[in-house]
């Protein structure tokens, strides 16, 4: 999916001795969004947005390392040994020695010949990195204004954490005029070193506004013209993480010190094997505890207590995309976690008297078709008509911003029509739920609506598997397997033929080992990704869990 | 924080390198801390403290002294004494089975006549159930009355006209399904009379006859009918066909048919091309001709073209018939067989019939000695060209002996005219191409002797060789014409001149030669025919062209007085020709009235070259230029305009050649006639005009300046180079001109995209040959260049910087700016503005000291040089100066501040700085802030609260800062216990802290709290002190 922003000019942030201006350059190409004022917490605002920056550039993803130098010198090193291998045998070792002495004397030499060349293109290639280091960035965040607050959020490269930082006007002081909706800034690696320079002592001016603050000097780019091809992954990965907010959780509040106990023991460990979860354990009335796998490690937040009613275990994975939260814990009064379900996103609202941030993390930071076909976060909640549709998002838009009952009481709909319009419109990018105010707010992600046929589903089969499902024609049966896991069996019947399935899915709920009757399986195995049956089979199962929302 | 003493150790080992540096400070009266800074040798170092609290000064001597020696004892040695890290030694400078035997066998055509009359007489039935047992004819009849048409049997007419519709069986084989009728029909074309076209016509006009028997039988009609009757059929024909083709047909202009046949949707009319075929007039042919050679093998067109091919062996077309091989030859099948797609037709199957079929054709042609052999073979021949060949190829054969394929092997039936008796290639049995018998290769040299097939009947019919000779475009086709042809020394003796001059002109060596052994014979030294001389000494056979040669120096007198032989000899193909022209041309002088002719000869046939000659016309026109001089000048302007518009740059720079002498005559060239030159494609021809334009008065080049500007900006790397003396010419005399073109070519760097290697071509210009043009040159410009994306304009920019702009004409933040500036010399020139202009900076220390923050290493390197200098002192390096500098994220410009802070800090500023120390986020400066709260925030709870934030974010790191955590808990603890406000504030921090799973700093937070409660027991505890209970140890066993 290509998107298009028009920035004037680059975003700033100019720092002098008496004060730093933050000037954020909107995209000039939609509706005009703007808003200027002056930071009264500067530094808990610099903490968060450098969370925010965070989460930007978070990329958990594994890159394999590099070792084409070291199997370079491992064949060099096994053609020496060969060759020794020889010499001993024809008894002219001593020679050979000799020879290599030398050799590895002109190697040397040649290297140190080459060193100040080495070094000089290294330094080149280290000076190209940080000078395209923009290109990095996805997707420049969004900014939102609105009556009682701005808003940034953005997604990670990773596809898998999403951030909102909210800050009401109470953060600011000399707010000016501003007008409401929704923008896209320019955004570059520059900005953050700049943030870190926001202090108490100096003042600092925040403003959004395609103008800028100062005279631009004559002749630089006038106009920035982006062009960013984001894979629909991408995007289905936000409206995901996006709609899961406005599903009902299960919810409690952590001690700050909480936080850093996670934090700490994952600063003190290092997983080498497998299950990489974190359980939740939740027991009404008592302090919540978190069980790290596979050490078994239990942190007991004392000064938590799990107002829920039932007792539940909630496993999440992802965990270490925590350590975003890390730089919020001095700042922080309380965090709330909303936790949906196993497998299922999780988020951690952070406390910061005026400001919010939410932390949201899909159910795994690799979303990859191991994990394919676990919950469908984007399918329809309620049937409403559009017409409905159309009347809540315009009800919505009259004030920017509104809980489900007022909204019903003042439309005169119902409160579940309401939902269903409104669980609609997230999923379509245009309006997102709050979790800190519990407020549905208007908030358009792109300039033209999505496509929301091609973003549902990651390929057709996921849309077959969807149809399976739907039309009962599957059947399943689990049993649980060694180290955790499961096996699921079952049958598939698709028009006239009747497919046997089978998978196991791992202690880390990942698909590990599939098999299938279909052609597509037998063409492919699992190169392409499991076929439609083992995804009907796996969601036919998944229903059967226990959902928190379903 | 004063630096009391410090040690910097070095470790040079293999290939690490690193530093580890060791400081003594005081933080307080008589309190020191040891701290240390270690790390890769020019990286960023780490830091760490070995004093958690400050200690007593002899306690930190200790400490600091114990450190140095742990490492000295490791191998680290002191940095003042050590050994110089090895200098990187600088790199140095150097751095077929043999085909039938053709006429071998000599038969009675009579008596083969006698057979096939015998069969054809033979009636009965055709069933041959028993073959041997009833002696029933083995021959179908069919093939009998086929091979009555081929050998031209008159005899068989009445039994061939006495069977028609004679066939009663229903299958093909036995001459059902119109068979029979239909090779009737074919035979009686052949050798038919008066009587055959009554029973054709019968045939055509019967309505229960087959469509193809009705086709074959008209094609016959058209043979053995009268002129009159044949054309009043055509035009029957003709009315018959689609309207637009109608008129086309009876204009009788050949052009237009082919343009109306060209916009005819063949495809949706196949019929039409076999209805053209029957019409085959004057008019239509070539259009047809055309047709058959592009129409698509494929239905709906492909069915007619059969048709057309059957026809065609039936009328001997050899023009048609070769068209059809020739597609056949090099059209690849549309399936291949048992692979049949619906509606599909011509298959491999098919294509390999008919490929065979056509030799077949031939072959029987020449085993009945029918001297039509000939024309159809020069017809199959015709249409090949050398651009048919492939590449010769070499496979692994038989018993590893490589199998070499020549560049005509894949055609059959060209391959056996040309190679039926060859010792170099044969057909193996079931092969589909020729293969070169061992131990011939390809590219030799063709044997002397003929390969040919029927080599008797090419004899008999010379005619046929001199037209392939004429028209045939391919090599191996020549080597066998010619050869052939000199087995006809009676024929060639009647040649006429032309035809000889045909021979000689053709670019085939083995077709020239036989032009020149009739050119030999015919010589007479008394009498030379001049025409022929010349011929043959443009001919492409290197013997004739010498003796040519020879002859021509012989007769010397009256070859310079001839144009056209001196025309031919100076635009020779070889270029020995051309060679000897020039040698001729030269030695000799020429009368004006020849030269001028020769002049005009040349330049007309320059004009009509083809675009691949370029060899030839810059040979042709290097002659002229030399040994012509004096004739050129005559030549009028729009022949040199002409012949600048020629594609070929040789004849463009006869041209432009011209041009110049035309120059010199008059001193009058037509503006346009310079831009014509300056923009030819070819380099010479714009170096001409170049040359032009140079020739020009200096006053009307300065007037043309954006011309200059262009030529500057050029592609062309000539035309750039060429234009740089005159722009040097006019930067010299004409200093409005020169400033216009700097102007326009600054404006085109920052403006334009310009093509590979202008920007450095108008960098130098503006560098070196334009510098007295830089003083108009503004700093709205100069900013410009430097903000530009181009890498030349911002070198241009920092030049001009250098000279055009006073220290004191850029604020301080654009300075800075310059500093992270890519170019190296603007960040020179930006360090020399702050060198310059001392005073400022000094001035404004603030906002000067964040040059340190520069982009680049150099520029903050520099930087860290220029403030350390003896100019800066503690008066300028007030306590807001140094917190600016550490505000910085960069750590090697922490340090920097850090060394700042301990030389040149003033204790006034203490309580401020500290403040703003703590507001910082990075670790190491909050760890450095920690030596500084023992002074000055100590029994001040004012400064106590609001440093709450900072202690809190110290004691929140995750496993991180144990230095500082220690330090900052003493800290509290201490401050804690002074009164009652302090304890207050302390304590919700020390709960918070309490909540850690981290066993130390639990312990930590829990003994600080109970230690305030001791000092300050008024102080209420947010934790409950459980009394101690004493468990009794149970008892061991064995004890009572």
């Amino acid at each position: 999916m290509e998107f298009q922003y028009a920035f004037k000019g680059s975003s700033t942030v100019a720092n002098r001795p008496e004060g730093t201006d933050l000037s954020f350059s909107p995209d000039t190409k939609r509706e005009p969004t703007y808003f200027s004022g002056e930071l009264r917490k500067g530094i808990a605002f610099r903490e968060a947005i450098s969370a925010l920056h965070d989460v930007v550039v978070s990329d958990l993803r594994f890159k394999p390392k590099d070792k084409s130098g070291y199997k370079e010198w491992a064949a060099k090193q096994e053609a020496i040994d060969w060759d020794q291998v020889a010499a001993q045998r024809a008894g002219v070792a001593t020679q050979i020695k000799e020879m290599q002495a030398k050799l590895s004397a002109i190697y040397r030499r040649s290297s140190e010949r080459r060193a100040p060349f080495d070094k000089a293109k290294q330094a080149y290639f280290d000076y190209l990195y940080q000078k395209d280091r923009d290109a990095w960035f996805v997707l420049d965040p969004v900014i939102t204004v609105h009556p009682d607050e701005v808003f940034f959020e953005c997604f990670s490269q990773d596809e898998s954490s999403y951030g909102r930082l909210g800050t009401s006007y109470e953060v600011f002081r000399n707010i000016g005029e501003f007008a409401c909706g929704t923008t896209n800034i320019d955004y570059s690696s520059a900005l953050y070193d700049e943030f870190q320079k926001i202090r108490s002592y100096k003042t600092t001016k925040f403003q959004v506004d395609p103008s800028g603050f100062d005279v631009r000097t004559q002749g630089e780019e006038d106009y920035k013209e982006v062009k960013i091809d984001l894979p629909d992954s991408w995007v289905r990965g936000f409206l995901q993480v996006n709609s899961a907010m406005g599903l009902p959780a299960r919810t409690f509040d952590l001690h700050p010190m909480d936080v850093h106990n996670l934090c700490f023991v994952l600063r003190r460990h290092k997983e080498k094997k497998g299950p990489r979860s974190m359980r939740f354990i939740l027991t009404p009335g008592k302090p919540v505890r978190v069980v790290f796998d596979p050490w078994g490690i239990e942190v007991v937040c004392r000064r938590t207590e799990y107002h829920g009613t039932t007792a539940e275990e909630i496993r999440v994975w992802g965990r270490r995309r925590l350590h975003i939260l890390e730089r919020l814990i001095p700042i922080a009064k309380k965090f709330t976690v909303h936790l949906l379900g196993q497998g299922l996103p999780s988020f951690y609202v952070a406390d910061l008297g005026d400001m919010s941030f939410t932390l949201g993390l899909s159910g795994w930071t690799a979303n990859d078709w191991s994990t394919a076909g676990n919950f469908d976060l984007l399918a329809p909640r309620a049937e409403v008509d559009d017409y409905t549709k159309r009347r809540v998002f315009d009800g919505l838009k009259e004030k920017w911003l509104d809980t489900p009952d007022d909204l019903a009481k003042r439309l005169g709909l119902s409160r579940a029509a309401i939902l269903g319009a409104l669980g609609a419109w997230t999923q379509a990018g245009r309006a997102m739920y709050d979790l800190a105010k519990g407020v549905y707010r208007v908030r358009e992600l792109t300039r033209e609506p999505l496509p929301m046929a091609t973003l549902r589903f990651s390929n057709e089969r996921e849309e077959s598997a969807t149809r399976l499902l739907t039309a009962n024609s599957v059947q399943s049966t689990a049993r649980a397997s060694e180290g955790g896991g499961v096996e699921l069996s079952g049958t598939v019947k698709d028009r006239s033929h009747t497919y046997r399935a089978s998978l196991t899915i791992d202690a880390d709920a990942r698909i590990t080992r599939a098999t299938c009757e279909c052609n597509f399986f037998q063409q492919n195995k699992l190169f392409k990704g499991p076929c439609e049956h083992m995804l009907a089979l796996r969601m036919h199962d998944a229903r059967r869990r226990p959902v928190v929302f379903s | 924080m004063k630096l009391v003493k410090q040690t910097k150790l070095v470790f040079h080992e293999g290939r690490s390198d690193k530093v580890y540096e060791i400081d003594l400070c005081e933080v307080g009266t008589n309190q020191f801390v040891v701290n240390f800074r270690y790390g890769k040798l020019g990286g960023p170092l780490k830091d760490g403290s070995k004093t958690v609290a400050p200690v007593k000064r002899d306690e930190a001597d200790r400490v600091f002294d114990k450190l140095v020696r742990s490492k000295v004892d490791s191998g680290y040695v002191d940095a003042s004494t050590a050994r110089p890290a090895a200098a990187a030694p600088v790199p140095t400078a150097r751095a077929a089975a043999p085909p039938p035997a053709p006429g071998t066998v000599p038969v009675s055509r009579d008596a083969r006549a006698q057979k096939v009359l015998e069969r054809l007489a033979q009636t009965g039935s055709d069933r041959r159930w028993f073959r041997g047992a009833t002696g029933a004819p083995t021959w179908p009849l069919e093939r009998a009355i086929w091979r009555a048409g081929e050998l031209g049997i008159k005899e068989a007419e009445p039994l061939l006209i006495a069977l028609i519709n004679t066939a009663t069986s229903t299958d093909v084989e036995g001459g059902g399904k119109g068979m029979r009728d239909y090779c009737i029909a074919w035979a009686l074309g052949r050798c038919g009379g008066e009587a055959s076209v009554r029973a054709l016509g019968a045939l055509y006009g019967d309505r229960r006859s087959l469509g193809h028997v009705k086709r074959i039988a008209a094609e016959s009609l058209l043979l053995l009918s009268d002129a009159a009757s044949n054309d009043e059929f055509k035009a029957h024909h003709i009315d018959a066909l689609p309207a637009p083709l109608k008129a086309a047909a009876r204009s009788g202009k050949p052009e237009t048919f082919a343009t109306a046949l060209d916009a005819f949707p063949l495809h949706q009319h196949a019929d039409v091309l076999h209805e053209l075929y029957l019409i085959d007039t004057p008019t239509t042919r070539p259009a047809f001709l055309d047709a058959i050679g592009k129409s698509p093998l494929r239905a709906p067109l492909f069915q007619p073209l059969r048709y057309i091919f059957k026809a065609a062996e039936l009328r001997r077309d050899a023009r048609v018939f070769g068209i059809f091989g020739y597609r056949v030859e090099t059209t690849a099948a549309n399936y291949q067989r048992g692979y049949r797609r619906s509606q599909e037709a011509y298959g491999s199957a098919t294509r390999s019939y008919l490929r065979r079929r056509i030799w077949r054709v031939l072959r029987r042609l020449g085993q009945a000695g029918d001297p039509d052999y000939a024309k159809l073979a020069a017809g199959v021949l015709l249409p090949f060209t050398d651009a048919d060949a492939v590449e010769p190829r070499e496979t692994p054969g038989s018993r590893g002996r490589p199998v070499h394929w020549d560049r005509f092997a894949p055609f059959h039936a060209f391959n056996y005219i040309l190679y039926g008796n060859s010792q170099r290639y044969e057909l193996k049995r079931n092969g589909k191409a020729w293969r070169m018998k061992s131990p011939h290769r390809p590219g030799a040299t063709p044997p002397p002797e003929r390969e040919e097939s029927f080599p008797g009947l090419w004899e008999r019919y010379p005619a046929a060789l001199m037209q392939l000779c004429a028209e045939s475009a391919c090599t191996p086709v020549h080597e066998f014409a010619g050869k052939a042809l000199l087995a006809c020394p009676a024929f060639l003796a009647e040649l006429e001149l032309d035809d000889v001059l045909l021979l000689l002109s053709r670019p085939y060596d083995a077709t020239a030669r036989v032009g020149f052994v009739i050119a030999k014979q015919r010589y007479d030294a008394a009498r030379p025919n001049m025409q022929l001389l010349g011929a043959l000494a443009a001919s492409a056979h290197q013997p004739g062209r010498a003796q040519a040669f020879t002859w021509i120096d012989e007769q010397r007198a009256l070859a310079l007085a001839d144009s056209g032989l001196l025309a031919a000899l100076v635009m020779g193909r070889a270029a020995d020709t051309r060679a000897f022209a020039k040698r001729l041309l030269r030695s000799s002088t020429l009368p004006a009235q020849v030269g001028q002719l020769l002049v005009g000869r040349l330049v007309a046939a320059l004009l009509a070259l083809p675009e691949t000659d370029n060899e030839l016309a810059m040979d042709a026109v290097q002659t002229m230029s030399t040994t012509l001089a004096s004739h050129l000048a005559t030549v009028s302007v729009t022949v040199i305009r002409d012949l600048l518009a020629h594609p070929l740059s040789g004849v463009q720079e006869l041209g432009a050649e011209l041009l110049l002498r035309h120059d010199s005559r008059s001193g009058l060239i037509p503006a346009d006639l310079i831009l014509a030159v300056l923009h030819s494609p070819h380099e010479n021809v714009r170096a001409v005009g170049m040359r032009l334009l140079g020739e020009l008065p200096e006053a009307a080049i300065a007037s043309m300046d954006q011309l200059l500007i262009r030529l500057c900006t050029d592609a062309n790397a000539d035309i750039r180079n060429a234009s740089r003396p005159l722009i040097v010419r006019v930067a010299a005399n004409f200093p409005d001109a020169r400033d216009k073109i700097v102007a326009g070519l600054i404006d085109s760097l920052l403006r334009r995209k310009l093509a590979e290697d202008v920007p450095s071509h108008v960098l130098r210009l503006l560098k070196d040959d334009l510098v007295r043009g830089h003083a108009k040159v503004d700093k709205d410009t100069i900013w410009r260049l430097l903000s530009s994306g181009s890498p030349h304009a911002q070198e241009l920019g920092g030049i001009l910087l250098a000279s055009n702009i006073k220290p004191d004409a850029l604020d301080l933040d654009q300075i800075i700016k310059l500093a992270s500036h890519e170019i190296l010399s603007v960040r020179q020139a930006a360090w020399s503005m702050y060198e310059h202009d001392l005073a400022r900076v000094q001035a404004n220390m603030a906002s000067a000291v964040r040059i340190l923050d520069a982009k680049w290493d150099d520029s903050r390197q520099w930087a860290y040089n220029f403030f350390r200098g003896p100019k800066f002192s503690r008066t300028h390096f007030t306590g807001e100066v140094l917190v600016g500098v550490i505000d910085s994220v960069r750590d090697d410009v922490q340090a920097f501040a850090r060394e700042l802070l301990q030389k040149h800090f003033d204790e006034a500023d203490g309580p401020t700085v500290l403040l703003k120390l703590s507001e910082h986020p990075s670790r190491a400066v909050q760890m450095f802030a920690t030596n500084y709260l023992e002074r000055f925030a100590a029994g001040k709870p004012d400064k106590l609260d609001k440093l709450m934030p900072y202690f809190t974010s110290v004691l929140s790191r995750v496993n991180q800062g144990r230095i500082a955590k220690h330090r900052v808990l003493e800290f509290l603890k201490l401050e804690g216990s002074r009164d009652v406000p302090s304890a207050n504030v302390v304590i919700p921090l020390l709960f918070r802290l309490a909540a850690t799973i981290s066993i130390e700093y639990r312990a930590s937070a829990l003994e600080v709290m109970m230690a305030i409660h001791r000092a300050r027991p008024e102080v209420a505890l947010p934790v409950r002190i459980k009394p101690l209970r004493v468990v009794a140890p149970a008892r061991a066993a064995g004890e009572p």
